[in-house]
């Protein structure tokens, strides 16, 4: 009696704590039916800074669109999870579906299920292993990775004369965006005979402390280090963290990353802390006005691949402005 | 015989050495032909990436010794980066400081409290003692309670005040610094209660908690922020880069906190009567019970000081790698645990101590160094450290001394600790032949 | 079922349906039956240490034969041997004249000579009938167990034995003695011709002994074997038709019942004269130290509330040893809980410690108003077996002992020792750890712990369980030293001569309620037991 008592006062407790705090912050209530297109998009998941973006640059997106009622699930990166939000997406019959999947083998089936539906899918950023989709849009890892290789190997001397030490910190050694970003880089700077890379397939897993922590044992073991790619700016920016802290960050010539977001790679260029970082532009905005498209009955490419930028020293003022970032 | 004796109780020290010995064998060279594991720089970077893990670890330690088990240190660690960082990084009342300032002070109002009231306790039972009585304790009104409460509500009232004035600015370091751990510590106080008063099993309690806390975590920071970022100096008070910092030129300030840890949890368990009750309930927490312990108590404040390690664990964490997210400790609980675990603690409670913790979590981060040192791939080193828990597991107390006897296919002798039988002369009641067999019987 | 099997359950229905249940005749005469075991020259060392040495026993087929002996003694040894259980000894066996040399339990089962351990073989998890059959299971096909057979089979055993037990229930649901019953019908679905028990009264109710005892004479009439242990001498009294004594692995006594009193079977067992009669009553003036008034207990179970307690009052005064006599179940250790402030359910009722009224509901609050108990189980719940007798003897008192929280280990110590000289624990110093203590000796530390506290109240659960002869002797005179000291003592126990003999007057208990309290004089077994008894029926003395 004394038990159950209490398990209902603290679990009340709780959620008017809970709710009284956190209200605001997070809480959308489902608008009314009162638009004419349902779009659902399933996120992996918004435990990256980079995908935050992607929903920001989607919701914004939407505002454009005031006959589009916009549902995003998160996917809180587990597979099974998002099979789940996938259906129940299909359950609620959205008009057409967007999907950025956390890896493309365990979210087929239920793309296949949606397109059975007939709900039209678009992919963004990742791909499935279905030619049934509708489009894909994405950056094309392997040409940023190339991007990448072709601006070190100029940075190192030019082709056929590039010389260097590298540290490379891969992704997540499970995902592909990992592996096309390091064969893309490898392309070129594996025709270098005077390159040499310093670390043997260590992962960083897209997290910076990790990053961090790898740059610090590198730096220990190698006492000339030209040149550090990080497959995206967190971990880029985690090495050169390492290397300041070990009073060595003057040494190491070049910091390069991949993403560009305003608030971070092209910050953090723009502070001279990465020489710089190549956009990997969010899917969001353009995934959703591809998919009004489709629902106005145009037709759509099957492929649209976002293109990369170089941001460097040069141009990244300018992007701060225009995001209407500090300086 | 005695040797084997020896050895196996000093095992554990055996096993850091060999691993030492490993790393400095196999380690690569600098240029000039010093040796790279053994070089201050590379042992001290080593500590500082141990104490995150260790500091967690030391309170996993109690819990475990209790019996119990704390599976969401990770989570709360991970809350805790994302309450500091926004403390340090945003002004003005904030979800991060909504939970801060209240918390702390009832924090500090209790804590206070419990204080007072303990040394008035104290004080009065020595003159009880002096005076013929034992075991009764009887105090005034004015010393036992009211004195105590209300010192503990003007320190929580004055905390209140001091954490508040920093809300408008940023927080500083040593605020940041006793605010945060205090937050877990809430977090750790509601994991007890649920498994003291709500009877849950620590596992689900826990585990719960564990999920709740990062819900928890990504509500606070909002939807707008994966990651907190800190940069000391722009958008956080410069003094923040003392976590990081040496010590006296030797320890990573990082390392004094774990150090402090180890040696003031291990003297409590050692020298004090809740230490000494910890192990009581974790060995037979029926009996502990019926031997007149407050069972409820003690796991409460284990849980609670389990929370304040993963909260301090967390502020390191912020100091050291510049940002808070929610998902910063995801999977440190089980490095904990295999730390304890390898240090000889029993995961059911009753046996092991913080020494063994403290060797554990060297090992793992040496041989996370060494294999880094070697280059090795991200991939086999993991697979490889799943191999050392299991076979520094094996090779522990209870099994090897196993092991030894079915070798030698005989009974082991009755165990008692060495080195204190000749201090005590047994009664000298009937010691006969009988006695032997009376023992052996019973054996 | 061998036909062997079938033969045994046989004869013993038929002399069950024949009504040949000899009443005055129980076994008491002595049987000239064939010797069916013979054991010559039996010793057996372990790691230096004699158990046996040079014993000789032999068995008569129908015959209860007592073996007794305190702890250490060698009994149990000797019985793992006959049965299988230890293969390396000297000496020699024969069965049925026939010499025997078994390589297992399972070769001795083969022999027909099955053990049934004081420690149950049961799976709590699996029912009756699937024990019985634990390994030899009869098979459909080969593959498939087949459980209508197995159910069958078990319920027509039990039948026969005439133990009133449903087989299909599980094992966890039993209580102890129906547990114990079914062990014994697994052994005898071994068609054991000769059955060792060790110790199979120890945790029985009077009921459930009685089922027993029937089961074992009818055994006996069938013509099995029995090798029987015990501690408790009235039931070895009514029960066997030859003891067998052994003192520190020899055998010093084998003679037939008749005209063997208790105190030569004690002389024998403990190699010197024990008498200890009860004390004269203390008429202490002093004001009582605990007053209990209209306790009531009620615990929730599957069935509901169940009233436990209902109106206990009774006061103990300082220096007094009350008795608290009553069958399994009636509630007195549930006072003692409620005492103590660890029962179980909702407590009603005023206790007052001095004069004072006291609120007691933990052991926290008893331990500080210095109100011990000592539990009934004291390796589970009264002591930490893995831990040394120093650690055990001051747990209670660590917080008096320890200033300002930091432990005073010499106090702890000194506590410790003066614990071990008072109570002569028998050991090699106070590091020793408890588990390997022999059981009197455990039960000394259990009692120590409390004396160190200092109590004015000890409650005392069952204090002699599992404990030899010899050393229940010296706790008797331990309480006994204790009551003259000034404490008041209440005392639980299910053994009728340490029941009187301990008490000042005895408190008996029926069903939760307090149906009497005896003094001096009128605390005679026959008073008390009519008072236990629910309705009050007669019974008759062994």
């Amino acid at each position: 009696m004394k038990r159950r008592e209490f398990l209902k006062l603290s679990a009340a407790t709780l959620a008017g704590a809970a709710i009284s705090v956190y209200l605001p912050a997070g809480w959308t209530p489902a608008r009314a039916a009162d638009k004419k297109w349902k779009v659902g998009f399933s996120q992996a998941t918004t435990l990256e800074p980079w995908r935050v973006q992607f929903n920001k640059d989607i919701e914004a997106e939407a505002k454009n669109h005031p006959e589009v009622q916009l549902i995003i699930t998160d996917g809180q990166d587990k597979t099974e999870k998002q099979v789940a939000d996938v259906e129940n997406l299909i359950a609620q019959q959205v008009d057409v579906l967007l999907i950025s999947p956390k890896e493309s083998a365990g979210l087929t089936g239920v793309v296949e299920k949606a397109i059975d539906a007939k709900i039209p899918v678009i992919v963004l950023d990742r791909n499935v292993d279905t030619k049934r989709i509708s489009q894909f849009i994405g950056g094309d890892n392997a040409l940023i990775g190339k991007a990448v290789g072709e601006y070190a190997v100029k940075l190192l001397g030019g082709p056929g004369k590039a010389a260097g030490n590298v540290v490379e910190i891969w992704g997540g050694m499970g995902t592909q965006p990992a592996h096309d970003r390091h064969d893309g880089f490898h392309a070129f700077t594996d025709k270098e005979p005077g390159i040499k890379y310093l670390l043997n397939n260590q992962s960083g897993d897209w997290k910076q402390d990790k990053a961090y922590d790898i740059m610090t044992t590198a730096l220990r073991n190698n006492e000339k280090i030209d040149l550090v790619y990080g497959h995206n700016d967190p971990m880029a920016y985690g090495a050169y963290l390492a290397a300041k802290d070990a009073g060595r960050d003057k040494d190491i010539k070049f910091v390069l990353g991949i993403d560009g977001l305003p608030d971070e790679g092209v910050t953090w260029v723009h502070k001279g802390e990465l020489t710089a970082t190549f956009l990997y532009a969010t899917p969001g905005a353009e995934g959703l006005r591809q998919a009004v498209k489709l629902l106005n009955g145009e037709k759509i490419e099957p492929v649209i691949t976002l293109p990369t930028m170089l941001i460097d020293k040069d141009n990244a003022a300018e992007i701060l402005k225009k995001n209407g970032l500090p300086l | 015989m005695i040797v084997l004796r020896l050895l196996s109780r000093t095992k554990l020290y055996w096993g850091l050495a060999i691993i030492c010995l490993i790393g400095a064998l196999a380690s690569p060279h600098t240029s000039s032909g010093r040796n790279i594991f053994l070089s201050f720089n590379n042992l001290t970077d080593v500590l500082r990436q141990v104490s995150i893990t260790g500091l967690v670890a030391t309170g996993m330690t109690l819990v475990i010794l209790l019996g119990g088990i704390d599976l969401s240190v990770g989570s709360v660690m991970g809350f805790s980066t994302i309450i500091c960082a926004m403390l340090l990084t945003q002004p003005g009342w904030t979800p991060a400081s909504i939970v801060a300032v209240p918390v702390a002070a009832i924090a500090a109002g209790l804590g206070v409290g419990f204080l007072a009231r303990f040394i008035f306790h104290g004080l009065a039972r020595g003159r009880d003692v002096d005076a013929g009585r034992r075991n009764e304790v009887v105090l005034g009104p004015w010393r036992g309670l009211r004195i105590p409460v209300l010192l503990g509500l003007v320190c929580g009232a004055l905390v209140a005040v001091a954490t508040a004035s920093q809300v408008s600015t940023k927080f500083g370091v040593l605020a940041v610094l006793l605010v945060t751990p205090c937050v877990a510590m809430a977090l750790g106080a509601i994991n007890g209660t649920l498994i003291v008063a709500g009877r849950l099993q620590p596992f689900i309690a826990t585990l719960a908690m564990m999920v709740s806390a990062l819900g928890l975590g990504r509500l606070t920071a909002g939807q707008d922020n994966a990651v907190i970022a800190v940069y000391t100096g722009t958008n956080a008070t410069q003094a923040f880069d003392v976590l990081r910092s040496m010590v006296w030129g030797i320890l990573p300030m990082p390392s004094v906190f774990f150090l402090a840890a180890i040696l003031i949890f291990g003297a409590v368990l050692r020298f004090t009567t809740f230490g000494r009750y910890i192990y009581a309930i974790g060995g037979n927490p029926e009996a502990a019970k019926l031997s007149g312990i407050k069972v409820a108590q003690v796991q409460l404040a284990a849980y609670m000081i389990s929370g304040l390690l993963a909260g301090l664990a967390g502020v390191l964490f912020v100091a050291q790698y510049r940002q808070g997210k929610p998902d910063a400790g995801s999977g440190l609980e089980l490095d904990a645990i295999a730390a304890v675990v390898i240090g000889g603690t029993s995961l059911m409670g009753g046996r092991g101590g913080l020494a063994g913790t403290f060797v554990g979590v060297l090992i793992f981060g040496l041989l996370s160094d060494i294999l880094q040192l070697q280059n090795i791939d991200s991939n086999v080193q993991l697979l490889m450290k799943g191999l050392i828990i299991v076979g520094t597991v094996l090779v522990q107390e209870q099994n090897l001394g196993q092991l030894l006897t079915r070798w030698r296919g005989q009974a082991p002798p009755p165990p008692t600790r060495t080195g204190s039988v000749e201090a005590y002369r047994p009664p000298q009641v009937n010691v006969t032949s009988k006695t032997r067999e009376d023992i052996h019987e019973a054996s | 079922m061998t036909t062997h099997g079938v033969s045994i359950q046989d004869e013993m229905a038929s002399s069950v349906q024949s009504g040949r249940r000899s009443s005055g005749d129980d076994g008491q005469t002595s049987h000239n039956h064939a010797v069916v075991l013979e054991a010559k020259g039996i010793s057996k060392t372990f790691a230096g240490v004699t158990a046996l040495r040079d014993v000789d026993f032999d068995l008569r087929s129908g015959e209860v034969h007592a073996l007794m002996g305190e702890n250490g003694a060698g009994k149990s040894t000797l019985m793992k041997i006959l049965a299988g259980v230890h293969v390396d000894y000297e000496g020699e066996i024969r069965i049925n004249g026939a010499p025997v040399s078994f390589s297992g339990v399972r070769d001795a089962e083969r022999a027909g000579v099955a053990i049934i351990h004081q420690e149950l073989n049961l799976v709590p998890e699996l029912t009756a009938a699937e024990n019985i059959f634990l390994g030899r299971e009869p098979l459909i096909l080969g593959t498939i167990v087949d459980h209508r057979r197995i159910v069958k089979a078990a319920s027509a055993l039990l039948k026969r034995l005439g133990i009133e037990i449903d087989a299909q229930r599980r094992i966890a649901e039993l209580r102890i003695g129906e547990q114990q019953l079914v062990e014994i019908a697994k052994a005898l679905s071994l068609d054991a011709r000769i059955l060792i028990m060790d110790e199979p009264t120890s945790a029985l109710s009077s009921a459930e002994c009685d089922t027993l005892f029937k089961v074992v004479r009818q055994l006996a009439q069938a013509g099995v074997a029995i090798i029987y242990t015990s501690h408790r001498l009235d039931e070895v009294l009514a029960l066997a038709n030859r003891v067998t004594v052994l003192r520190d692995g020899q055998r010093v006594l084998t003679a037939p019942i008749e005209g063997l009193s208790q105190g030569a079977i004690i002389s024998a067992m403990v190699g010197r004269e024990v008498t200890l009669s009860r004390r004269d009553s203390v008429a202490s003036s002093s004001a009582s130290v605990l007053s209990v008034r209209n306790l009531t207990l009620d615990k929730v179970s599957s069935r509901g509330w169940r009233r436990v307690l209902q109106g206990v009052s009774f006061d103990v005064r300082p220096g007094e040893i009350l008795g608290i006599g009553g069958l399994l179940g009636s509630g007195r250790t549930e006072i003692l809980e409620s005492i103590f402030g660890v029962a179980r359910g909702w407590r009603d009722g005023d206790i007052a410690v001095d004069g004072e009224p006291v609120s007691i509901n933990s052991a926290a609050d008893a331990c500080r108003l210095r109100v011990a108990l000592v539990t009934e189980d004291r390796k589970a719940l009264g002591l930490h077996v893995a831990s040394t007798i120093r650690d055990n003897v001051a747990l209670p008192s660590v917080a008096a002992a320890s200033r300002f929280g930091v432990r005073g280990f010499v106090r702890e110590a000194e506590l410790a020792t003066e614990m071990v000289e008072k109570l002569a624990v028998r050991c090699y110093g106070i590091d020793q750890i408890v588990a390997t203590l022999s059981g009197g000796n455990q039960q000394k530390v259990a009692i120590g712990k409390w004396l160190a506290t200092g109590p004015r109240v000890l409650l005392l659960d069952e204090p002699t369980r599992g404990i030899d002869v010899g050393a229940k002797q010296e706790i008797y005179q331990l309480i006994f030293g204790l009551a003259a000291e000034g404490l008041a003592i209440v005392v639980v126990t299910s053994e009728m001569p340490e029941l009187l003999l301990l008490s000042d007057r005895v408190l008996v208990m029926c069903e939760g309620r307090q149906t009497g309290v005896l003094s001096g004089a009128e605390a005679t077994q026959e008073a008390i037991m009519r008072l236990a008894a629910p309705g009050m029926s007669e019974r008759a003395a062994p």
